[in-house]
């Protein structure tokens, strides 16, 4: 809370050792800047480049927030779909190689594994663009 | 100008005699590694030299492909319009164009298919399928081949080429000139509609299906998702306004298939561009962000699938 001394905001980013703006506030300052400052120009591709750049860092701060939660649920998700050795990396792999060997034709298989794929992209594109219209 | 992703666009103003200028788009190479997938600029300008010949809708092509400064040029003619994707389809100002945008793109698409490319000499210029293969398998296998390039775990692009491939629709009943990237964002459109037809870089031989379906999918509805037809249209009367034009019969479920097709296509494609930027062969904060755009072409992937299945079981 601002101008509270006495209930100081406790957050992952306060029990860092750096000093503030944290990590976090790092990115927006930058994505403020390119957005209020960099990209007011009537160079309509420095404009387009200078939103793009800005873009990317909202991306960044969304991932920094939502990261370790989907990191936890894809550990989850491909452990149910019996992939539990090595990094996500290496299960996530190991999943594509056992799709692409037809392990997954049969129905079922299929649609388990489409649903975590799904559930997968859901959460990259919270990420990403968190304004994609998912309803369909 | 603000060109593609590897070729640069400068109009260039022509004088040839104290009274004749020729305003002119001068297409050329940036250097660098070249993309393998592309044409190149002398082929495109043999591409659209049989286009304008075939009466479709391109910027006239001047002199012969050249060299400029060391690199791969060509000229047309300096069209007048808009190609930005988004504006076209929300410019208040354009509303008109856009009311009898469909017709012409139609029209357009369809002459593109008639155009004879055997006869304008472009069959040794193209790829397309070899004999044997049909132009889906084709595609599949350079789908796998660029996924693989990316090297990068895709489970939902996994499930879909393994489904596109165990699903193929019967083999295409005609090859024709294919565009390969005909939508908008790579047409010129002005006040009354369509001027030209651009970036022919991925023209090829194949199913003129191809071509109606690109036209449709999700990210080239530049956010007006719900008109399917490009943004400005419902999928019914693009297809329609395209059947009439070309006298084809359009079969709506090779559409769908397509579409599943052409959603992995972009997906595989945005990724690919990540990795120009990434491996360092193209520095461009473009690039390197339409790796996390990827994500949307998963998503409309795995929708279209769904929707494609859940249409099979519907007796």
């Amino acid at each position: 809370m601002i101008g509270r001394r006495d209930e100081p905001a406790r957050s992952v980013d306060a029990m860092s050792l750096h000093d503030r703006p944290t990590l976090a506030e790092l990115l927006a300052v930058v994505r403020d800047y390119l957005t209020n400052e960099v990209a007011v120009t009537d160079d309509r591709r420095a404009r387009f480049r200078a939103l793009i750049a800005a873009n990317v860092l909202a991306v960044a701060e969304r991932e920094l927030s939502l990261g370790p939660a989907d990191a936890l649920a894809e550990d989850r998700a491909l452990a149910e779909l019996g992939y539990t050795e090595g990094d996500a990396d290496t299960r996530r792999r190991e999943l594509c190689a056992a799709i692409r060997a037809g392990e997954y034709d049969e129905p079922q298989r299929f649609a388990a594994a489409a649903a975590y794929a799904r559930a997968m992209v859901l959460r990259k594109l919270a990420v990403a663009n968190p304004r994609f219209d998912v309803s369909a | 100008m603000a060109g593609g992703a590897s070729q640069e666009a400068w109009a260039v103003n022509l004088v040839l005699e104290p009274d004749e200028k020729l305003a002119l788009v001068m297409r050329r190479d940036m250097g660098g590694v070249l993309n393998s997938k592309t044409l190149s600029r002398a082929n495109e300008f043999a591409v659209i030299a049989a286009a304008y010949a075939g009466g479709v809708s391109v910027p006239k092509p001047y002199f012969e492909p050249c060299e400029i400064a060391g690199k791969a040029a060509f000229f047309m003619e300096l069209v007048p319009g808009d190609a930005v994707g988004r504006r076209v389809v929300t410019d208040p100002a354009l509303a008109g164009a856009r009311a009898v945008l469909p017709e012409q793109l139609a029209a357009a698409l369809a002459a593109i298919h008639r155009v004879d490319y055997r006869a304008a000499g472009l069959a040794h210029r193209l790829s397309g399928p070899t004999a044997g293969h049909s132009a889906v398998q084709m595609e599949l296998e350079r789908l796998y081949f660029e996924l693989d390039s990316v090297d990068e775990a895709h489970p939902a692009l996994e499930l879909a080429l393994r489904w596109l491939a165990r699903n193929e629709p019967p083999r295409e009943t005609e090859t024709t000139l294919v565009h390969g990237d005909f939508r908008l964002g790579n047409v010129l459109v002005d006040a009354s509609g369509l001027r030209a037809v651009l970036d022919w870089e991925f023209a090829h031989f194949g199913d003129p299906h191809e071509d109606v379906t690109w036209f449709c999918v999700r990210a080239w509805r530049f956010g007006n998702t719900a008109l399917e037809g490009g943004g400005i249209t419902s999928r019914e009367t693009w297809l329609q306004a395209y059947e009439r034009a070309s006298g084809r019969t359009i079969d709506r479920a090779r559409i769908a298939y397509l579409e599943i097709l052409g959603n992995v296509k972009w997906a595989v494609g945005a990724a690919m561009q990540a990795r120009r930027h990434l491996s360092g062969l193209e520095p461009s904060i473009e690039l390197a962000s339409l790796g996390r755009l990827s994500a949307e072409m998963e998503f409309e992937t795995l929708r279209t699938l769904a929707a494609y299945e859940a249409l099979e079981r519907t007796p």
